[in-house]
């Protein structure tokens, strides 16, 4: 097994190019994707070039099976919830494309829809570039020297940390209850009070454990004013420190585009 | 005075009314092997708490008395300045790392960054702690990866690394099997033969037998028993504050009884004085 593979985050183990880079420079460039979505003109062509300029990325940096995996997870329930609602909704709904009795979809409504939809795939997979490729150790790490904040830099980082960690606990208690006879199978409403026997010792244990972490944390000095070393060492050079510049330097025009104009 | 001082200390958890250490008044001096017995609930673990600044600084809850470390006392100090001179170690050792150092090395280096030790010093008393515990081999490793009693070892060496002058162990050897608890216990004691004080709960009273200097017993938040384990882990008392003998105490008993012991002989409290007790009929 790799030495890393059971680590208890999102990050997939790998030496590309994407893995190599600096994670300021990752969370540049969520930021100018972001920004450059919903803020540049034009819609659908600008969007589908930044779609592709980040599914090339996953693509490139060998992560794309296990992106696409989340991806439709993530976006299929907002697809079938998002379509219907804007569709019939929309205040700006007039041109009718499908009418079957009482129900009645507009193309306005749709294509914001699609649109909307279309934004946060691009911002989804360019987040997915820097969880799959960034060590929560490297970005903490990173933040704690440049912000000078522990504290600040675990805030930031442990969502990358809880989330995998919870997402196993679910998998434990799941088991633990369907061994004492808990149905989690079954039609919707059988789901849903299966859901309380997961949800309460999830929750519960969840809190114990950061208790409990934050407790050994301070007994490691964590939050000491001491000024702190760092061994780990995160590779950075002049090059990606321009890229960085220049991402943070568009992102500000692109703001700043949109508010003057 | 050097080591851990406890006046009159009392001690309730946010919320209740029921104090979880009555009165407790101890002295444990620098270099001194004490274990900390009781039944669940007994306040083992607040205790624990209590010597590393845990209690009250992080759980809050109202504290009267006064516990003082290497002649300071913990109320005027922060949590992370009282670590320096005082190491913990909780039961469960999943909770215990920090989760975001991906290898046991860096793991161990934490304490030490935050410390502000040199780097080149940190490579090198991080090598020295794994040689130490035995992780050596894992050091590249993800923490996550490791076995519970490795976890634990790993939980430990991260404590050793910052040099405490005591060591406070609440239930170390829980997950571990009894080789594991054997290797924590010799290394616990090499560690007090440096100098470092330890002060353990732990409810394997056999290697309490055989490793303690000194044995405290708390009953319902309070001090019922303190002196050498031989006297009181053969006290007729731990019964009663719902503690068993060492089975070999319980086979040294029965022998008596039978009159197989020595007549005079004290109960023993290990195998090897046990089998030595023992008198033909």
């Amino acid at each position: 097994m790799h030495p890393r593979a059971s680590y208890p985050t999102l990050f997939i183990p790998g030496d590309s190019w994407l893995h190599r880079i600096h994670p300021f420079n990752k969370l540049c460039y969520i930021l100018l994707t972001g920004v450059s979505a919903y803020l540049l003109p034009g819609e659908w062509l600008k969007d589908i070039v930044l779609l592709l300029i980040n599914l090339g990325f996953l693509l490139s940096a060998g992560i794309f099976k296990s992106a696409w995996k989340l991806i439709w997870k993530t976006m299929l329930p907002l697809v079938l919830f998002m379509i219907p609602i804007h569709g019939i909704l929309y205040p700006g709904n007039h041109t009718l494309l499908i009418s079957l009795q009482w129900f009645h979809l507009y193309r306005e409504g749709l294509l914001f829809a699609c649109n909307t939809l279309l934004h946060l795939l691009i911002l989804l997979v360019a987040s997915l570039l820097f969880v799959f490729t960034t060590l929560p150790a490297d970005l903490i790490s990173t933040i704690s020297q440049t912000a000078g904040s522990p504290v600040l830099a675990y805030l930031i980082g442990s969502p990358l940390l809880l989330l995998p960690a919870m997402r196993e606990r679910i998998v434990t208690i799941q088991s633990a209850q369907q061994s004492r006879g808990l149905d989690t199978q079954g039609n919707f409403l059988k789901r849903c009070y299966g859901l309380f026997p997961l949800l309460i010792p999830l929750v519960l244990g969840s809190l114990i454990e950061i208790e409990q972490r934050s407790v050994a944390l301070e007994l490691r000095g964590f939050k000491s004013e001491h000024p702190k070393t760092f061994v780990r060492k995160v590779s950075d050079s002049r090059l990606q420190k321009r890229v960085r510049q220049l991402m943070l330097v568009l992102t500000i025009c692109i703001i700043g585009y949109r508010v003057v104009g | 005075m050097s080591g851990i001082e406890i006046e009159r200390l009392t001690y309730h958890y946010p919320g209740t009314d029921n104090a979880s250490l009555k009165d407790v008044s101890l002295k444990i001096p620098r270099g001194e092997f004490a274990a900390i017995i009781g039944a669940n609930n007994s306040g083992k673990s607040t205790l624990c708490c209590a010597i590393s600044g845990i209690v009250p600084h992080l759980y809050h809850g109202r504290m009267h008395g006064i516990v003082r470390v290497n002649g300071t006392d913990i109320s005027v100090m922060s949590v992370s300045e009282i670590a320096r001179d005082v190491g913990m170690v909780m039961p469960i050792p999943g909770n215990q790392l920090s989760g975001f150092h991906y290898t046991v090395f860096e793991e161990v280096a934490f304490g030490l960054e935050n410390k502000g030790m040199q780097r080149d010093k940190i490579i090198e008393r991080v090598k020295q702690v794994l040689l130490m515990t035995g992780l050596e081999d894992l050091a590249e490793r993800s923490p996550y990866q490791l076995s519970g009693g490795q976890q634990q070892r790993l939980v430990l060496a991260a404590s050793i690394a910052l040099e405490p002058s005591i060591l406070v162990l609440d239930e170390p050897t829980a997950l571990l099997d009894p080789m594991g608890t054997t290797e924590v216990f010799t290394l616990l004691q090499r560690l007090n033969r440096q100098g470092t004080t330890i002060v353990i709960a732990e409810h394997r009273l056999e290697f309490i037998a055989e490793y303690a200097d000194r044995v405290i017993a708390l009953y319902n938040g309070k001090k019922v028993l303190d002196g050498i384990p031989q006297d009181i882990l053969t006290s007729s008392v731990l019964k009663k504050i719902g503690l068993e003998w060492t089975r070999y105490t319980q086979v040294a008993v029965l022998a008596r009884e039978r009159g197989l012991w020595a007549a005079g002989k004290p109960l023993s409290t290990s195998f090897f004085d046990t089998v030595n007790g023992m008198v033909k009929k």
